[in-house]
């Protein structure tokens, strides 16, 4: 993993809320994930496979996830199932559009949705994972991507 | 007094089949069917046969181009919109060449998705 | 009368089948006939007795006849006309002779009927003057092309030469079905009206055109198909059907009045004109067709100069546009190939002399494009198909922006571009015959974009810059950034020094205490961009130190950040004299200065708290920060800061930890000053875990430095004093609270370097502390 598919991943998770909240986001720097569990209330995760393998997880808070789907759906209840809905699609969709920089060979599965803070993500451990903050109004929601 | 457009979103998102809904309320639609999986989307496409399809390709059971083509062997007449994360032109190309009538990729603003059904209902 | 003794001569006389006649020659008295008068004349004998010769001459030729009587013709017969009692009309030749009859003088005559005989004469004759007609008409029709002329001109001819009443012309509109005049002549022309129409049918002429056949009347008054159309008084009248093949073209019609003037002969010389005369028109149509077709081509030749001179004209402007745009404009076949009329650009924009029926898909293949082939192929392949709205594939379109690498022929150097193309579906009905393309070279604003993007980031990062450093007192900033020059310099010179003398790892260990310098100032002023940059240079330098052998070409990188930092130091530094210009009445004053130092260590050892999640006071009561002497300030902060670094990350427990070591949960950091003969001295103490013996020991073992039995033997001090050496500390996590394990030895060379002391006291568990001992110019 390299710096041009830092910049990939920041510039789709950018794209997603400019689209979808019509507000700007703003990437942190990326860091080497350590052994130290970046893991929020709720977390989508993406498997990679084709020709880099690995894995892509965005992780967030309950209340941001339910501002944003009250953003989308206008609405203001949100139920719990609708919440786990969103941070699954919103990885989902993160991942989706960063095969238009690796092209075809890049295929991406089904999201799995966790909840609680208190379990870590498995991710490969042969591999460096990256951590890339956003800040999004007052929240913050961190991508940690995992790839060959 | 218009003939309603039958409508079916198949998206495995709940979040995105309610904004989906939400957003194309202004055409004259009925939606006539939901589905969250390849597998039942097409059962139900069997059952309700709608005029428009919004389809997602990343879904359990069953991917959304074989649905697709399933669709169109049942009835090539129905006018498909794939809504999809994968925004890479060469599936966007696929999905068209498959028979596909329009191609919206996620993520997408309301006013982009009533653009592009508008213009595939005409 | 006559006597029986001539008997004889007398039934000779009556057997004669000639008419005889015997007459007074003074008085022309028929004294006698034989039988043959009666059965030709239709006289009786006592009718004819009472007779005089004259009386059977019609009076026009009485005067010839009383002549004739004088003479005695036996030889050479007279030629006269007789009429029968029935008023038929007979020419006769009569020979004559005198006798003596019962006492007179008389004349006989002997008559010969010749009228048969002049009626075959006469009829020769005109049947010569019809054959010399027809040899005329058919001089004139081969020579005769104007079709009016030669129609007016026969049927005058036929009138004149047979002294028809008249003789008109008729042509067949065969969709209307109707005949109408074309020529006519004789007397009754003025009868008629020019605009005649005979219907199909209708009267002699129309049947003639009905049934195809000659048609004959020799009375009209008899005929039930015989229609008057004007006054004409026409008695007898021939109808011939003008054939054109199998096909009527028109009639030609003659007219007479008497009775029964057109006899076989007739008929037939009027179908010999009939025919000739279709052949005539038809001549005559062929002609005017020709006629007609040679205007209309030399018409079209003329259209076609005109057209060509205008396609001409066109041709120069489009190859003008063509040479003179500077996009490459050009046109791709349901095969994807391209164009021979194509813009000049597009050769200097592909860099390819005959792009004229290249395949464009290839084309850009061998230019490796960034974008697949397959996709290219599936689109251009979509473009051609009607069925596809247009503009949901201009969405799709690959080649909107992508990457070429360009290589000249026969050069080895390849030139990266930006290409944009364009496409546009050609319809002609409802068919796509062709696509119209556009391509641009965007290389330039590709460029000019990502410049902007950059230097947008840039002015981003110098708003945050003056954002993050305006709480930052100036002094201090200077302060930050002479010593950040300064580091900066050290470095410099390092990478100048003539690397043979020194070890690389040296070099970058070097260098990377100065980046380390750097960074722990700028978190102390809270510069945390700055701080984040001086981490990725201290990244960098570990990347290059973790390769197996270095060489000089590794530092390039190193290089690259050096400037990287001077640029940003110089731009703060340009930020600084703005703001110092609004703060020019501000004079810093050491007391105030010093004041600084504590409270950004304050700050600092706050913020560590927050991101890591422990409570931890600072003590600072017994440091009095005016004691502290000017040139060690900048060194004394360093000192300090590192510690605090070390202390919060992994000297002082989490909260959890102390209240399971039942030590009280909120840490204490604590910092006191002393002086002593000539030197002034601070102690900094942590109430944390101290040093853990145990993993020095482990560490030092793992590291493979010493000898275990070596370590073994050693003394806990010895132990304590492995924190001194790079790369010693027992975390591996690099972040920017702790170090890699440099902070402490950078702390023992520093002090050193001033000639200065570094002594430490710990209990495991329980707390560290450090005692520095630095020595006072008394200047």
């Amino acid at each position: 993993m390299n710096e041009t598919d830092l910049h990939f991943f920041i510039d789709s998770t950018v794209n997603y809320f400019e689209e979808v909240t019509n507000e700007k986001a703003t990437a942190g720097i990326p860091y080497i994930k350590d052994s130290e569990p970046v893991v929020l209330e709720y977390t989508g995760i993406i498997g990679i496979s084709g020709k880099r393998k690995g894995s892509i997880y965005v992780t967030s808070t309950e209340e941001m996830l339910r501002t944003i789907a009250k953003l989308i759906l206008g609405i203001e209840e949100v139920e719990r199932g609708e919440i786990k809905d969103l941070v699954g699609e919103i990885a989902n969709t993160i991942s989706g559009n960063v095969r238009q920089a690796y092209g075809s060979d890049f295929m991406i599965s089904v999201p799995v949705v966790v909840e609680g803070k208190a379990r870590d993500i498995k991710l490969p451990n042969n591999i460096q994972s990256f951590v890339i903050p956003i800040t999004w109004r007052d929240f913050k929601i961190f991508l940690v991507v995992c790839l060959e | 007094m218009k003939e309603k457009i039958k409508l079916m979103i198949v998206d495995d998102s709940v979040i995105i089949r309610q904004a989906i809904h939400k957003h194309l309320k202004e055409f004259n639609i009925e939606v006539v069917g939901n589905a969250e999986d390849g597998k039942v989307a097409l059962e139900v496409f069997k059952k309700t046969r709608p005029d428009v399809v919004t389809l997602d390709i990343t879904m359990p059971e069953l991917d959304g181009l074989t649905v697709l083509e399933e669709m169109l062997k049942i009835d090539e007449s129905v006018k498909v919109m794939v809504v999809t994360a994968l925004s890479d032109k060469s599936t966007g190309l696929k999905a068209i060449k498959l028979g596909a009538k329009s191609f919206l990729p996620k993520p997408f603003t309301p006013e982009k998705l009533r653009s592009s059904f508008e213009r595939l209902i005409d | 009368m006559k006597s029986p003794s001539n008997d004889k001569y007398y039934s000779l006389f009556n057997q004669i089948a000639d008419p005889i006649f015997i007459f007074d020659t003074e008085n022309c008295r028929i004294l006698d006939c034989n039988q043959a008068v009666t059965r030709i004349y239709g006289y009786k004998r006592d009718e004819i007795c009472r007779m005089t010769f004259f009386d059977l001459h019609p009076a026009s030729e009485q005067t010839r006849v009383k002549k004739a009587i004088k003479i005695v013709n036996k030889d050479i017969p007279f030629t006269f006309t007789h009429y029968k009692k029935s008023g038929v009309k007979l020419i006769v030749e009569i020979l004559s002779n005198r006798i003596e009859y019962e006492g007179k003088q008389a004349t006989v005559s002997i008559v010969r009927d010749v009228s048969d005989r002049v009626k075959i004469e006469k009829e020769l004759e005109r049947r010569a003057t019809q054959f010399s007609l027809l040899y005329q008409i058919g001089q004139k029709v081969s020579s005769e092309l104007d079709l009016g002329n030669l129609l007016q001109t026969i049927v005058v001819n036929i009138r004149d030469t047979f002294d028809y009443y008249g003789v008109m012309l008729l042509s067949l509109d065969s969709e209307k079905q109707t005949l109408s005049l074309q020529s006519i002549a004789g007397a009754y022309a003025r009868i008629f009206p020019v605009n005649l129409t005979i219907k199909v049918g209708e009267g002699m002429i129309g049947q003639a055109a009905l049934t195809q056949q000659t048609q004959l009347c020799y009375d009209t008054t008899l005929n039930p198909n015989y229609v008057k159309k004007a006054g004409e008084i026409t008695r007898s009248e021939l109808s011939v059907p003008i054939m054109k093949g199998e096909v009527v073209i028109g009639v030609l019609d003659f007219q007479s009045d008497l009775v029964n003037a057109f006899d076989e002969s007739d008929v037939t010389a009027a179908e010999t004109l009939s025919s000739q005369i279709a052949g005539a028109i038809l001549n005559a149509r062929l002609y005017e067709q020709a006629q007609k077709e040679i205007e209309e081509r030399l018409k079209a030749e003329a259209e076609l100069i005109k057209s060509r001179n205008s396609l001409r004209a066109a041709k120069r402007r489009t190859d003008n546009i063509l040479e003179n745009v500077a996009e490459g404009f050009f046109l791709l076949d349901n095969k994807f190939r391209i164009s021979l009329e194509h813009s000049a650009a597009l050769r200097d924009i592909l860099e390819i002399k005959e792009p004229a029926q290249q395949h464009l898909p290839a084309v850009l293949q061998s230019m490796s494009a960034d974008e697949s082939t397959e996709n290219i192929v599936d689109f251009l392949e979509l473009m051609f198909k009607p069925t596809i709205e247009e503009e949901t594939l201009t969405e799709l379109n690959p080649l909107t922006e992508i990457n070429v690498k360009i290589r000249k022929e026969n050069e080895l150097i390849t030139k990266d571009k930006v290409l944009s193309f364009k496409f546009q579906r050609i319809f002609n009905d409802n068919e796509i015959i062709g696509l119209i393309a556009t391509v641009v070279d965007i290389s330039e604003k590709v460029r000019l974009a990502r410049k902007l993007v950059e230097s947008e980031e840039q002015a981003k990062l110098q708003m945050e810059w003056f954002m993050g450093i305006l709480h930052v007192e100036p002094p201090l900033l200077k302060e930050f950034i002479d010593s950040a020059n300064y580091e900066l310099d050290q470095i410099e010179t390092t990478f100048r020094t003539d690397r043979q003398e020194l070890d690389l790892t040296e070099v970058l260990d070097s260098i990377y205490r100065s980046v380390h310098m750097i960074k722990g100032n700028a978190s102390l002023l809270d510069l945390k961009f700055f701080a984040n940059r001086a981490h990725a240079f201290e990244e960098k330098i570990e990347e290059v130190k973790k390769r197996e052998t270095t060489s000089a070409k590794d530092f390039i990188p190193l290089v690259m950040q050096l400037n990287e930092m001077r640029k940003n130091i110089g731009e703060i530094t340009k930020m600084i004299e703005r703001i110092s210009r609004i703060h020019t009445h501000f004079r810093p004053k050491r007391i105030y200065e010093n004041q600084l130092l504590l409270n950004s260590l304050k700050n600092l050892i706050k913020s560590l708290s927050q991101d890591l999640n422990k409570q931890v006071t600072f003590e600072h009561q017994d440091f009095d920060p005016d004691q502290l002497p000017y040139e060690y300030r900048l060194l004394v902060k360093d000192l300090m800061v590192q510690m605090v670094r070390n202390s919060m990350s992994h000297g002082i427990e989490s909260m959890a930890e102390r209240k399971k070591r039942k030590k009280p949960v909120v840490g204490r950091i604590e910092i006191k000053n002393f002086s002593e003969n000539g030197y002034f001295c601070f102690t900094y103490k942590d109430d944390g875990r101290g040093l853990h013996l145990k993993k020095l020991r482990e560490t030092a073992e793992n590291s493979g430095k010493w000898d275990k039995h070596e370590i073994a033997g050693w003394t806990d001090q010895q132990l304590a004093e492995l924190i001194y050496q790079s790369g010693f500390s027992t975390f591996q996590k690099a972040d920017l609270t702790a170090g890699r394990g440099v902070g402490m030895d950078i702390i023992k060379k520093k002090i050193s370097s001033h000639q200065g002391q570094l002594m430490m006291n710990f209990d495991e568990g329980k707390f560290l502390e450090f005692t520095v001992k630095l020595p006072v110019n008394e200047n």
